[in-house]
């Protein structure tokens, strides 16, 4: 195994405080003789992610490889991603079909016609970069529609029930 | 029948129409193994890459009806012809049962009023699984035909509104476009067909 190599978690034993699970994919960032520092990223959310130590026996090295060029730019920016490292991948607070009211007044959002104190459902389980999926549609006494299905920032959200 | 049937189809006003398919395509991400996409797409947002265009990547589109290239400054996505073979063989629709248990039929105020125009056209929770089914072909059946609407196309890709009619009743339907032409539904009643 080597730096950059793509790996899968194949025992979660050790590592359910890390909240890693079994067959997660990592990047290794760093061996150290039977360890090596992994790069996970969240599952749940996209662009999230934790550095753990991991025992290599632990480790399936995967086959495939990160292309050259990705490998190149990764190295030149390493220091950085472990500097913002997380040490534990964070499972998200809101699930879906949770009700929830959007607790902020921003552009992002009025644009869609979706105000403070919106109420809607989320619709998934995952996010992208803290940003859920969130149907803040319904329809008025005439029938008409109304809203939108957007996307919300997590801590612009409060979750009602 | 030839390989013109597919490409060439008489939308519902009558009008000749014309779907030439395209995959969206960004450097470096790949469909397949999934672990690998998605590794991919997390490594491009700790660049700092456009996600709206790391979302779109491995998505089928007919090309009148796509997001226009390039999306952005310096997009660098490009497009590559596929047949509408290909479309129909990867294809497919899928529509949570919750989507109805949970949600549509739950309450009238969680659905906020959707469940009453379930109710009229003649459903209820019961019906869920029927719903599902009744869903999912519609909404693949229209999206190969090239028929569906683009709406907003953020980090978490491109939306789509589709057309479902039950009962004689014609509505849109929300879904979120995925790679290899799998759409999934977001929401069961997207809005009225005016
Ligand atoms: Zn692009």
């Amino acid at each position: 195994m080597k730096k950059l190599d793509l790996v899968k978690l194949r025992n979660d034993k050790l590592y359910k405080n890390f909240n890693l699970v079994k067959d997660m994919h990592g990047i290794a960032i760093e061996i150290k003789y039977d360890n090596a520092d992994v790069l996970f990223f969240n599952p749940q959310n996209v662009g999230d992610y934790a550095i753990a130590n991991v025992k290599i026996v632990d480790l399936e090295l995967e086959k495939e490889k990160l292309p050259v060029e990705l490998e190149k730019e990764l190295l030149l920016r390493l220091d950085d991603i472990i500097a913002k490292a997380k040490n534990a991948i964070e499972p998200i607070k809101i699930k879906e079909y949770d009700i929830v009211e959007l607790i902020v007044e921003e552009d992002r959002y009025t644009k869609y016609g979706i105000h403070k104190g919106t109420r809607g459902c989320v619709i998934d389980n995952n996010a992208v970069q803290d940003y859920i999926e969130v149907d803040f549609s319904g329809i008025d006494k005439n029938g008409e529609f109304y809203g939108d299905c957007i996307s919300v920032k997590i801590d612009d959200l409060k979750v009602i029930k | 029948m030839g390989v013109f049937d597919d490409l060439i189809k008489i939308d519902e006003n009558g009008e000749i129409v014309y779907n030439q398919w395209i995959e969206w395509d960004h450097f470096f991400i790949t469909n397949k193994p999934e672990w690998l996409r998605d590794i991919l797409r997390n490594i491009m947002a700790l660049f700092g890459h456009c996600m709206n265009c790391t979302a779109l990547d491995g998505c089928y589109l007919v090309t009148r009806n796509m997001p226009k290239q390039p999306l952005h400054e310096r997009c660098d996505c490009r497009k590559k012809n596929i047949t509408q073979a290909i479309v129909k063989r990867n294809a497919n629709a899928e529509c949570d049962i919750r989507k109805f248990t949970e949600y549509v039929f739950k309450n009238t105020q969680d659905s906020k009023g959707k469940n009453q125009i379930f109710y009229d056209l003649g459903f209820n929770i019961d019906d869920s699984g029927y719903l599902q089914t009744e869903y999912n072909k519609q909404a693949l059946n229209q999206y190969l035909n090239g028929n569906y609407v683009l709406k907003n196309l953020d980090r978490r890709g491109q939306r789509l509104a589709i057309p479902i009619s039950l009962n004689g009743t014609s509505f849109y339907s929300g879904w979120l476009l995925c790679p290899e032409g799998k759409i999934r539904n977001t929401t069961p009643f997207g809005g009225w067909i005016k």
